[in-house]
């Protein structure tokens, strides 16, 4: 992947919290929702801190022991999973805001996304791609 | 009259214009028809509606008629309701146009003193100043809605949705897409997407003589130890299984509205006794519909209950963003959760919720009991 970092998450519109190695992550544009697996609560709280790809693929590696070619490869398609759905931006990210503590499992295993949509039609209910300039219904005629 | 005045910046003259445009399109409806006043307490906080005439009166306040209260000198909330067909009073043309509000939702509103909402279901219109805590609600017309079929139940069912959210927001409490049942002087949070038998399970609970809070939403708040307060006290059911009497659980009271996608059940007065207004929040059970025989009730990481929780709830809310995640996580994290895999013998969900909730009187630190399942790792 060319770009290596630092990415942003997409705030306001996406919004996350991770909780038993979990992070779960709403795109309240599209309606979608994310539920992370193996090591991904970690690297999301990685790129939440601004860590570049080069720094997460090196801190993972270490941690576990394992080659960083094999990392990179984990690591980046998740990039490309969360890239593409644009839960995450290119560029760094304000850096007065707290982020959660970077936590890792006990036992790697690679980054995943599992993506949710049965509740994007709760937001396809309001007509933001179908407005004509109409204006207002009008009242009944004054007796 | 209801007064939005006070101190106005530049950045926002342009929603305050709009904003006091919308009551005075409510003034100039109460003049031709009289205000009627109702007023009621919502999660701790006094509610004052002023209606222009009696057409919008029976939708926005069937749900509210077990919260109903005395009026307040100085309510919390108030919010003027109106429609224009049965009013014959146009909004002002410095309200906007439709296209100006189309385009809000879901976004992090926290810094915005003045918020408002469109939704197609209703073609109703929100409002609400958060300073002076003052808002409106108005539709183009109270009894004919346009033809969106399946969708207009939300209105009679669930009022004020946006503006309640949008006012409890500030004031530590959450608007959450969950059921909540009762007994033993606490409840249980049953939070799941819809399809999930959370309805179900709540109403089934009612009939059975539990403590009900609500069967689609309620209002959660965190501060001095987790309580859920009810809000609305009507029940949804899908006419079809209604009427094939298909449905799990049989209501002794006849809809009050039948047009719709899913009858909508006036809950008040039949089971007054059983609708209570807040109860100390002791556990969060989620439901889910499976294939099982007898119902198992199993604890579960908080995670699955976030993952119920938060996702329905933020996005059926307009408005909710990260800090009332952050408020979900929280919530979730100090209290004991619990998976309800919905057996056949739904029949007996009741008695274990109500076992579950006589084992857990101290909000959730003691030992389960019975069939009550520990997962691994919870």
């Amino acid at each position: 992947m060319a770009y290596e970092g630092p990415w942003r998450v997409n705030a306001p519109h996406v919004i996350a919290e991770s909780v038993d190695g979990e992070v779960l992550v709403v795109n309240l544009l599209s309606g979608a929702y994310y539920s992370s697996d193996g090591i991904g609560d970690a690297v999301w709280a990685m790129i939440a801190r601004g860590d570049t790809l080069p720094e997460m693929i090196e801190t993972i590696a270490t941690r576990y022991g394992l080659a960083e070619s094999d990392v990179a490869r984990d690591v980046a398609a998740w990039l490309t999973q969360v890239v593409a759905d644009e839960l995450v931006l290119e560029g760094a990210g304000d850096p007065g805001i707290d982020h959660a503590p970077v936590e890792f499992p006990a036992i790697y295993a690679p980054p995943s996304m599992s993506k949710y949509t049965d509740m994007e039609d709760l937001l396809l209910l309001d007509p933001v791609h179908e407005v004509d300039e109409v204006g207002w219904p009008v009242a009944g005629t004054p007796a | 009259m209801i007064s939005a005045s006070s101190t106005i910046g530049l950045e926002d003259a342009g929603a305050a214009r709009r904003f006091d445009a919308f009551l005075a399109s409510f003034d100039a409806a109460a003049e031709r028809t009289g205000v009627i006043d109702r007023n009621y307490e919502v999660a701790g906080f006094s509610m004052h509606l002023r209606f222009a005439g009696a057409a919008l009166l029976p939708e926005v306040t069937t749900a509210f008629s077990h919260l109903e209260v005395d009026p307040v000198a100085d309510p919390a909330l108030t919010i003027a309701c109106w429609d224009s067909i049965s009013t014959r009073v146009d909004l002002l043309p410095a309200v906007g146009a439709r296209t100006d509000y189309e385009h809000a939702q879901s976004e992090n509103h926290v810094a915005l003193r003045y918020l408002s909402g469109f939704r197609r279901p209703d073609f109703g219109l929100a409002m609400l100043d958060r300073e002076a805590s003052t808002g409106g609600y108005w539709v183009p017309d109270a009894v004919d809605y346009p033809a969106q079929p399946g969708a207009f139940y939300w209105g009679w069912a669930n009022p004020l949705r946006g503006i309640l959210n949008w006012y409890f927001a500030a004031r530590d409490r959450l608007f959450v897409h969950a059921a909540a049942v009762g007994a033993h002087g606490g409840a249980l949070l049953l939070p799941a997407p819809s399809g999930s038998g959370k309805t179900s399970t709540a109403l089934r609970c009612l009939v059975d003589g539990m403590d009900f809070l609500g069967e689609d939403y309620s209002v959660v708040s965190l501060d001095g130890g987790p309580a859920v307060h009810s809000i609305y006290s009507t029940a949804k059911l899908h006419a079809d299984e209604y009427d094939h009497r298909t449905t799990q659980v049989r209501l002794p009271i006849e809809p009050v509205r039948k047009e719709f996608e899913k009858y909508i059940f006036p809950l008040y007065p039949h089971f007054r006794r059983q609708l209570v207004a807040s109860r100390p929040l002791r556990a969060i059970v989620v439901p889910r519909v499976t294939g099982v025989d007898a119902p198992v009730l199993e604890r579960c990481e908080s995670r699955i209950a976030l993952a119920a929780l938060a996702p329905s709830s933020i996005l059926q809310v307009p408005g909710a963003g990260q800090a009332s995640f952050s408020k979900m996580r929280r919530l979730v994290t100090g209290l004991p959760c619990y998976s309800l895999q919905l057996g056949k013998q739904s029949e007996r969900v009741p008695g274990m919720l109500e076992g579950l909730l006589k084992a857990l009187p101290d909000g959730g630190k003691t030992a389960q009991r019975g069939d009550i399942r520990e997962a691994p790792g919870a």
